[in-house]
């Protein structure tokens, strides 16, 4: 069992100190508490320990000191995650890995190598100073979040990126990746095994593919420091669509069977079915709430692209075709915005650095939390409509106010390619400070999170709770990772107590 | 949103900022020059301190968890040499409020002020550095221990005239500062305001030996107590002076006017760059000869994120001729901080160096020959870091439109 001894934590420090520098390792409490809480419902407990490592090999390193003097590690690198994900539960050392700001762009190849420092506005912006051809940029696709997050962690947690219908999840577009496993040993997976180079653009590598077993895995199983993705080709001409439907009460079902059909005939770059709630956070005009009757309930954001004007011409008429088809229409923004006075409701270039691009901000006040499974494109009408029954027993404190108001509700992280499935996040917004808000979104999450598994959905990643109800289901699947933790990790070093596949979970 | 939110550098109590402290998602886009606006990743982080030190604790979020943890009952933390270091090595730029008062309705930097007050209220604050020049100027009237005796001693070095603005009236009460009055690398700027305003036909006075710290780094490093009874004593002896405006030429004490003072002034005060600029609307300002610089202009906070001022100083930069501006990546409202303010030049000097390194470092990329300012702090702070490795020119506003007028 692990060792947090006092003296056997001074010792550990004095040697990390050695490894990465005085300046870069520290046991200040006022430092420790930064990385004991996050703003989801997920609780934490103060590191021992916290380091700032610069290279793969420092990170080697320290995990040997932590292996040997049995002290448990968790790796963090911006602690954005909506699950807790770089929380100790029982103190250790926290690998804080934003000094590791490697960029290295491969125009011929289309990939970026990263670090875990690198932000996703860095790594665009860094994309953005290449071509793909004459006259088109390279992008990375980056996930429906803020600009300031670490690209590589959304990726190896599997992050949904906002083009998910055209080019699929974080982890379909993983390369290779460089891991240094919890006795210090660095393995590379996927192209990293064989391309010191880490430029081919594929994941395929010589014999069975180890790769997949790492991703998702949050720290369980090592560290990643290194991670090569595919980049994509950002057309130079593009529209953004806000789509509401014609009839209140079919309101979901129009909007679904659009989002639908739209992305079988793979005419757009984005689609996004939103709710009223994200809508307006991702409004740039003042106080979001203020917005919210405004706004569709479920609403759908449509962005075309293309080489040239004409093209975007041609998919505008499909769009509005099948959209009418459909039951929906195209709201008209300049009207909407007009609706409010100077400021804008929906700014369609605030919304492209949001989606596909940059990444934006969180403008409701206070914590927000997700929780997302893939549900069959079929089954996301009855989900959503349990899920709605859910909100009005646990989360409306008055059920008869405006379920608009209620800061929470359903949306499509794109769908995936072909609308073969739907990536459906429910998201959540409360307040950290206010304890039965704590309360109705502990009850909140783990309702949903039994919904998505009883109607056979998985789960996007690690959210809050959903490792104990789902792994242990999974029979032969769950002996095989703990088998593969006690063979990599027998001391369960790696962020212990965040999946529950080790004999001794808490 | 409420307007206040967006003033920064208005002080309030620490329970006030209890509630935001919770709220704040550590989403840290405060530690970047806004990812909604910024064009080059190599200049698109934004604050200083958490750039220089890496641990989550010396960016705002890890302020706020100070905050969070000392209004807590009992406090979750003591107060340590590491809160202490952690709340002074912040030059309160204003960037993380401007940023998260426009997504949030939060306001950090304000939250970060009332830390300060409430560690010197507690006993654990200033810094030993920062005491040497509250004594000072609690003994002497400016922080570098100078007699009083030597302020106006300028004044001897000018062909203009200047009145005493105690015994007469005047248009302007040109407000010198102590680093105008004092510091032989800042007083060409002093110089340069007497010539322009007299050039202008502006009768100018000012107070002279009896002219009084305004209290501005008193106020940014928490000694909030002894601020309020000296502006007590210096309102009065700038209500008494009979002046159609107040101009100062720095930015520390333009702001603390501004944000303190003003509600109880009876008169507008302007920063230098304002009055150049009404200057140049009303009566024209005509150049001698042209700069055949390329040049570029580094917002002071306390002009720029803490008043808006950022179109004046361009305005009058375009306005001289043969003159090449461009523009660097981190400017007006997601301007980098040169890394002098908030009391981390004398409490941090590694600090406010190489933060200033770093916008040299931006000037140059950009291919700056000079690199402009409007604050005298900024100046000597950039203008160090700038020498250390030959890089641009660092200049005031001021002077060079003082040189080549005709």
């Amino acid at each position: 069992m692990w060792n947090l001894e006092r003296e056997n934590i001074k010792e550990a420090l004095k040697e990390i100190r050695d490894v990465v520098g005085e300046r870069f390792a520290t046991d200040e409490k006022a430092i420790l508490i930064n990385y004991s809480r996050d703003f989801t419902i997920a609780s934490g407990t103060l590191p021992h320990i916290v380091a700032l490592p610069s290279s793969t090999k420092e990170v080697s390193d320290i995990l040997k000191i932590a292996r040997r003097r049995k002290i448990p590690v968790i790796p963090f690198s911006t602690g954005f995650n909506h699950g807790g994900l770089t929380l100790p539960r029982r103190g250790g050392i926290v690998l804080d890995l934003k000094r590791m700001r490697k960029i290295e762009i491969n125009p011929e190849t289309m990939t970026a190598t990263i670090g875990p420092g690198v932000r996703n506005a860095d790594l665009y912006l860094a994309c953005s100073e290449f071509y793909a051809t004459e006259g088109i940029k390279l992008r990375p696709c980056l996930p429906l979040t803020m600009g300031s997050i670490s690209t590589l962690a959304n990726y190896i947690a599997r992050g949904g990126p906002g083009i998910t219908v055209r080019y699929g999840f974080s982890s379909d577009l993983i390369c290779g990746i460089t891991w240094v496993l919890p006795d210090g040993e660095v393995i590379y997976l996927g192209t990293h095994s064989e391309d010191k180079n880490f430029s081919l653009p594929t994941n395929i590598c010589e014999g069975p593919d180890l790769m997949g077993a790492f991703v998702a895995a949050d720290g369980a199983f090592g560290v990643c420091t290194e991670m090569t993705i595919r980049l994509v080709a950002e057309f130079p001409f593009e529209k953004l669509f806000l789509f509401d439907s014609m009839e209140r009460e079919k309101s979901l079902e129009c909007a679904l069977s659009f989002v639908k059909r739209i992305a079988r005939l793979d005419i757009a770059e984005f689609i996004y079915k939103s709710h009223t709630d994200q809508l307006a956070n991702m409004s740039p005009m003042g106080n979001p709430l203020d917005l919210v009757e405004l706004l569709p309930e479920h609403p759908v954001v449509v962005i075309i692209s293309g080489n040239d004007e004409e093209e975007i011409k041609v998919r505008e008429e499909i769009l509005l075709k099948v959209a009418q088809e459909e039951g929906m229409y195209a709201v008209d923004l300049e009207l909407l915005n007009s609706s409010v006075g100077e400021e804008k409701v929906i700014a369609p270039e605030y919304w492209k650095k949001i989606g596909p691009r940059v990444g934006g901000v969180m403008r409701f006040k206070g914590s927000f939390q997700w929780t997302a499974g893939n549900v069959r494109f079929d089954r996301v009408k009855e989900v959503i409509e349990e899920y709605e029954r859910l909100v009005r027993r646990y989360w409306m404190k008055d059920p008869s106010e405006s379920r608009k108001r209620a800061l929470t509700g359903p949306a499509i992280q794109g769908p995936y390619p072909f609308a073969r499935l739907a990536p459906l996040e429910f998201d959540f917004w409360f307040d950290q400070g206010n304890p039965d808000d704590i309360k109705r979104a502990t009850i909140m999450l783990r309702k949903v999170t039994e919904l998505f598994v009883h109607k056979g959905a998985t789960m996007f990643r690690k959210m809050y709770g959903f490792g104990e109800i789902e792994l242990p289901l999974t029979g032969t699947y769950f002996d095989v990772l703990k088998s593969f933790k006690r063979l990599l990790d027998p001391e369960n070093i790696m962020h212990p107590d965040l999946h529950p596949i080790y004999d001794t979970f808490v | 949103m409420k307007e206040d939110v967006k003033k920064i550098g208005v002080l309030k109590p620490l329970h006030s900022f209890r509630n935001d402290a919770w709220k704040c998602v550590k989403c840290k886009v405060c530690s970047m020059a806004n990812p909604q606006e910024v064009k080059n990743y190599r200049f698109s982080s934004n604050c200083i301190s958490g750039s220089y030190y890496f641990y989550e604790g010396y960016y705002p979020p890890g302020r706020f968890e100070i905050v969070r943890a000392l209004t807590l009952d009992p406090p979750e933390i003591e107060i340590t040499q590491e809160v202490i270091k952690i709340v002074y090595n912040c030059t309160l730029c204003g960037w993380c409020q401007t940023i998260c008062g426009e997504m949030k309705d939060l306001e950090p930097t304000n939250a970060f002020m009332a830390l300060r007050e409430y560690l010197v209220r507690n006993g654990f604050g200033p810094l030993p550095a920062h005491l040497e020049f509250i004594k000072s100027i609690k003994n002497y009237d400016n922080p570098w221990n100078y007699p009083r005796v030597q302020r106006d001693r300028w004044t001897k070095k000018i062909d203009a005239e200047v009145k005493d603005a105690t015994k007469e009236e005047v248009d302007i009460l040109y407000f010198v500062g102590c680093t105008g009055s004092y510091d032989p690398g800042f007083q060409e700027v002093t110089f340069s305001t007497v010539k322009i305003l007299s050039r202008y036909g502006f009768k100018v006075g000012i107070l002279g030996r009896n002219e009084r710290c305004c209290g501005s780094t008193m106020l940014r490093v928490g000694e909030v107590q002894e601020f309020e009874r000296r502006k007590a004593e210096i309102l009065q002896q700038l209500n008494e002076v009979k002046a159609k405006f107040l101009v100062t030429a720095c930015a520390g004490c333009y702001s603390t006017f501004k944000h303190s003072y003003q509600d109880k002034l009876n008169k507008p005060v302007l920063h230098m760059v304002e009055f150049l600029k009404k200057i140049m609307e009303e009566k024209g300002i005509k150049f001698r000869e042209g700069i055949h610089k390329r040049i570029t202009y580094h917002d002071p906070c306390h002009l720029g994120r803490y008043f808006g001022i950022y179109d004046v100083p361009r305005e009058i930069i375009s306005s001289i001729p043969d003159i090449e501006f461009v523009e660097m990546e981190r400017i007006k409202e997601r301007s980098w901080c040169c890394g002098a303010g908030g009391g981390v030049r004398s409490g941090n000097p590694e600090l406010a160096f190489n933060t200033a390194l770093e916008r040299i470092n931006e000037a140059e990329y950009y291919g700056a020959e000079w690199l402009v300012t409007a604050c005298p702090f900024c100046e000597q702070n950039l203008r160090e870091a700038s020498k250390s490795k030959n890089g641009p020119a660092v200049k005031d506003l001021i002077s060079i439109v003082a040189e080549i007028m005709e």
